[in-house]
């Protein structure tokens, strides 16, 4: 578990780090949007400068990135396998079959590896410089809206941020009960299919009985403490927009209209 | 079963960002038949180390020899099994591992993965029940039934009824009311007579003076001092410096001795300390 | 009693599934500024008592007045206002994502201002030596310093009342140390009543009052000194002799001549060497 990438804060103070959580929210849902503007090299390449221009900005490692792409490569692969064989082409190379390899479907796939590639390091730049509780904030903010369709918008904000918070806690229960029952001469993941789920019993149960405790507590806790969930609450955490949330804008704007130029300029 | 630690050292998570030292060159032999004290300020290691004396971590340098077993870097996951039956384990707040149906079935569950069979195992809960102080009925109960002091009692049974022949204790009292923990401590003490060597980790200092004859200090992943209780605490301003208490008594005798009273004697226990004072003045 | 701050009358409480009350016939006051312990073995229907004080428990037998307020469905929430509780497990009480966010939670819910709020949070941090770590999150705290956040959550509301609900009987001596001499000048800076729920007994030495709860019926309230030296009562409750009091009372029986009054570890120490001296 400590191999996971994905979803894990690394704090820094980077230009990255300080910008608006909203802002880097939709911007990350603005950017994949327009990698599906992008038809050929010129365009990828120029996607993958903003995208290492990026990182560099953040300050974090590359090699972060590299790990957070690893969990998922094999869905990578197979879905480019699955391109290079379908993509019908003129020039076939290869054929056997229903299958067919073309120039075509060749650069077919690079291109899908690539826009995995700048989708999944441009998403864990967001969870790697956003703090859990910004990007709550951030949700929250966006779905706003919602509020007129009578969703419980602070409510589920305030759900979700109380589930995040809890997330390693219950992660160092989960070890410690695995430890417990390794000692009592479990041996997780050995053995048959139906041993290894019957192993899972008795981590699951402990974890369950262990979450209600936590919430029974908590809720206890919370109301002590005068929540009544309603609406009348304030917010301690107040998102402010700053200068450099506009350059931001600019910068974005330079990309699409730059993708746009290389997109449709070229083929004039 | 004797214990030593060869030159071991313990990174978490190593080759990551995240890499941050548990344990660091531990030489140090526990003997069999033992009542040993791990004390220490929380996040010194002592709970890292004796994660290692069952391998439920391995370190990533040294050698460490559990009476036969041998358990390097290397070491494979398979065969531990016998491992971990001679040496058992109760975690801080054990109860909360308990899961089975009924307390019987819960207590069985260690003997049986270690390859009991279901009669021999059932007889090992009840005597673990028994051991444990709680009476036979409560076999029939289910876990999540009974008091929280109930249920510690039952997932210790768990682990004696392995018959281990080492008893690793986590801080087993945490959150006991006083005659729960007397009782329990008495139980620990009892198992020791019959023969088991005990490894208690603990910050109660009376507990270390009352029941244990050996103790290790631990601090910032080291082995600060290894000794008898009167070795360990014989040194009033190193107690200090390492974010220790001194056991009651002997910061009693030591602010007497500070009035002006002469006696070459330090008492450890209530007991000693009353005998010390009798004797003097 | 005119200045008392929490009168419990003829309260009884019993749990759904229970055969006998947790709680029964319950009469006490608790006096303003003082610092109450309540004692008992687990089980004794300490944590219910705490649980019925803030309306987290109901009964409708018995009456209950906090500062002056009588606790019922429109006054709950006054009263909750007025008793700050820190609860036994560190972790489970810990709302927020950081520090300052927990520390924000009760003053969010009363709806207080953001700008007041930053204030309130601020200081409440200072009074528990917390200020550096505002943006710290619970997982890199010790048991003691999520304590110690969770005490100025509860100061950040300016509470009449603290209940310590065995708020340190998960956390290592020193941790249990800090947390002590924090309420020790809380309680003097903000006049504060103090109601610990606790079995350590050096930590009952130092309230004014002991409670003594025994299977849900109180046996006795009186000062440290007097509770102490009721022996019957000590067997009678599962409580044990400070450690002082332990070795005073084990002097005296080897015929040591020392009075058998009541005295603080110094007093003792004082009394041993003058009975030296007069040998």
């Amino acid at each position: 578990m400590d191999k996971l990438i994905v979803g894990r804060y690394i704090p820094g103070n980077s230009i990255i780090h300080n910008l608006d959580p909203r802002g880097k929210f939709l911007g990350t849902f603005y950017f994949i949007g327009i990698i599906f503007l992008a038809n050929s090299w010129y365009t990828y390449l120029l996607l993958f400068a903003f995208v290492l221009m990026s990182l560099k900005l953040s300050g974090i490692n590359l090699s972060y990135f590299i790990r957070g792409v690893r969990p998922l490569i094999w869905l990578i692969l197979f879905t480019v396998m699955l391109q290079i064989l379908f993509t019908p082409g003129e020039q076939v190379l290869w054929s056997w079959w229903i299958f067919s390899l073309s120039w075509q479907s060749l650069i077919n796939g690079a291109y899908i590896f690539m826009r995995f590639m700048l989708i999944i390091f441009f998403s864990t730049l967001l969870t790697l410089t956003t703090t859990p509780v910004e990007l709550s904030d951030a949700i929250e903010s966006v779905m706003k809206p919602l509020k007129w369709i009578k969703f419980p918008v602070t409510q589920v904000a305030l759900m979700l941020s109380i589930a995040l918070r809890f997330v390693p806690q219950l992660m160092d229960q989960t070890t410690k009960i695995m430890n417990a029952q390794r000692a009592r001469g479990v041996d997780f993941g050995s053995g048959s299919i139906m041993k290894r789920i019957k192993s899972f019993i008795p981590l699951l149960i402990p974890l369950f009985v262990s979450s209600f405790s936590i919430a029974y507590d908590l809720a206890v806790a919370m109301e002590s403490r005068g929540y009544q969930g309603g609406e009348n609450r304030t917010k301690y955490r107040q998102l402010a927009w700053q200068r450099i949330d506009n350059l931001m804008i600019v910068a974005f704007v330079i990309v699409t209209i730059l993708l746009i130029i290389l997109r449709f300029g070229v083929n004039r | 079963m004797e214990i030593s630690f060869k030159q071991v050292g313990f990174i978490y998570q190593q080759n990551t960002p995240m890499e941050n030292i548990g344990l660091e060159d531990i030489n140090l032999t526990i003997n069999d038949h033992s009542f040993t004290a791990l004390i220490g300020h929380t996040g010194s290691g002592k709970s890292t180390f004796v994660q290692h004396i069952n391998a439920l971590l391995k370190p990533t340098s040294g050698e460490i020899k559990v009476g036969e077993k041998t358990i390097t870097p290397e070491t494979n996951n398979k065969d531990l099994k016998p491992l971990r039956q001679q040496v058992g384990m109760v975690f801080q707040f054990p109860e909360s591992q308990l899961f089975e149906e009924t307390v019987e079935r819960d207590i069985m569950f260690g003997p049986m993965n270690f390859g009991m069979s279901e009669e021999e195992a059932k007889q090992m809960a009840k005597k673990a029940l028994h051991q444990v102080g709680l009476p036979e009925e409560y076999l029939e109960k289910s876990p999540f039934d009974l008091s929280g002091g109930q249920m510690r009692r039952v997932a210790i049974a768990g682990v004696l009824a392995s018959n281990p022949k080492t008893l690793i204790l986590d801080e087993p009292t945490a959150g006991l009311d006083p005659e729960g923990r007397l009782e329990m401590m008495t139980l620990f003490n009892n198992l020791y007579h019959e023969g088991k060597s005990i490894i208690l980790v603990t910050h109660n200092m009376e507990d270390v003076v009352n029941y244990a004859d050996d103790v290790v200090v631990f601090n910032h992943g080291k082995v600060a001092k290894h000794g008898t209780p009167s070795e360990i605490f014989a040194d009033e301003q190193w107690i200090k410096d390492n974010n220790l208490e001194l056991p009651r008594s002997v910061e009693f005798m030591n602010q007497l001795k500070a009035k002006g009273l002469k006696t070459t004697d330090n008492p450890l226990v209530i007991k000693e300390l009353i005998e010390t004072i009798t004797n003097n003045i | 009693m005119t200045n008392s701050i929490i009168q419990i009358n003829d309260l009884n409480y019993r749990y759904e599934e229970a055969a006998d009350n947790a709680l029964k016939n319950i009469t006490v006051d608790i006096e303003q500024n003082s610092w109450t312990a309540i004692v008992g073995q687990n089980g004794s229907g300490k944590s219910t008592l705490t649980k019925l004080l803030n309306g987290i428990l109901q009964t409708n037998e018995g009456k209950i007045v906090v500062n002056g307020m009588e606790l019922t469905d429109e006054t709950v929430w006054d009263i909750r206002k007025v008793i700050g509780i820190v609860f036994q497990n560190p972790d489970n009480q810990f709302v927020g994502a950081t520090v300052e966010d927990d520390v924000a939670f009760g003053l969010e819910n009363q709806g207080i201002a953001q700008s007041e709020m930053k204030e309130r949070v601020i200081s409440a941090l200072k009074k528990v030596r917390m200020e550096e770590f505002a943006t710290r999150d619970p997982q890199s705290l010790s048991g003691g310093q999520k304590q110690r956040v969770a005490i100025a959550g509860v100061i950040a509301l300016e509470p009449k009342i603290i209940i310590l609900d065995e708020a340190t009987s998960m956390l290592d001596p020193s941790g249990r140390r800090e947390i002590i001499q924090i309420i020790q000048g809380l309680r003097k800076e903000l006049d504060l009543t103090v109601i610990s729920i606790t079995h350590d007994v050096e930590e009952v030495t130092l309230a004014s009052d002991v409670l003594v709860l025994s299977k849900g019926v109180i046996l006795k309230k009186d000062s440290p000194e007097k509770i102490f030296t009721d022996k019957d009562l000590l067997i009678k409750a599962g409580l044990q002799l400070p450690f002082v009091q332990d070795v005073q009372q084990q002097l005296i029986a080897k015929g040591v001549s020392i009075p058998d009054t009541w005295h603080d570890e110094e007093g003792l120490i004082e009394e041993i060497w003058k009975s030296h001296l007069n040998k």
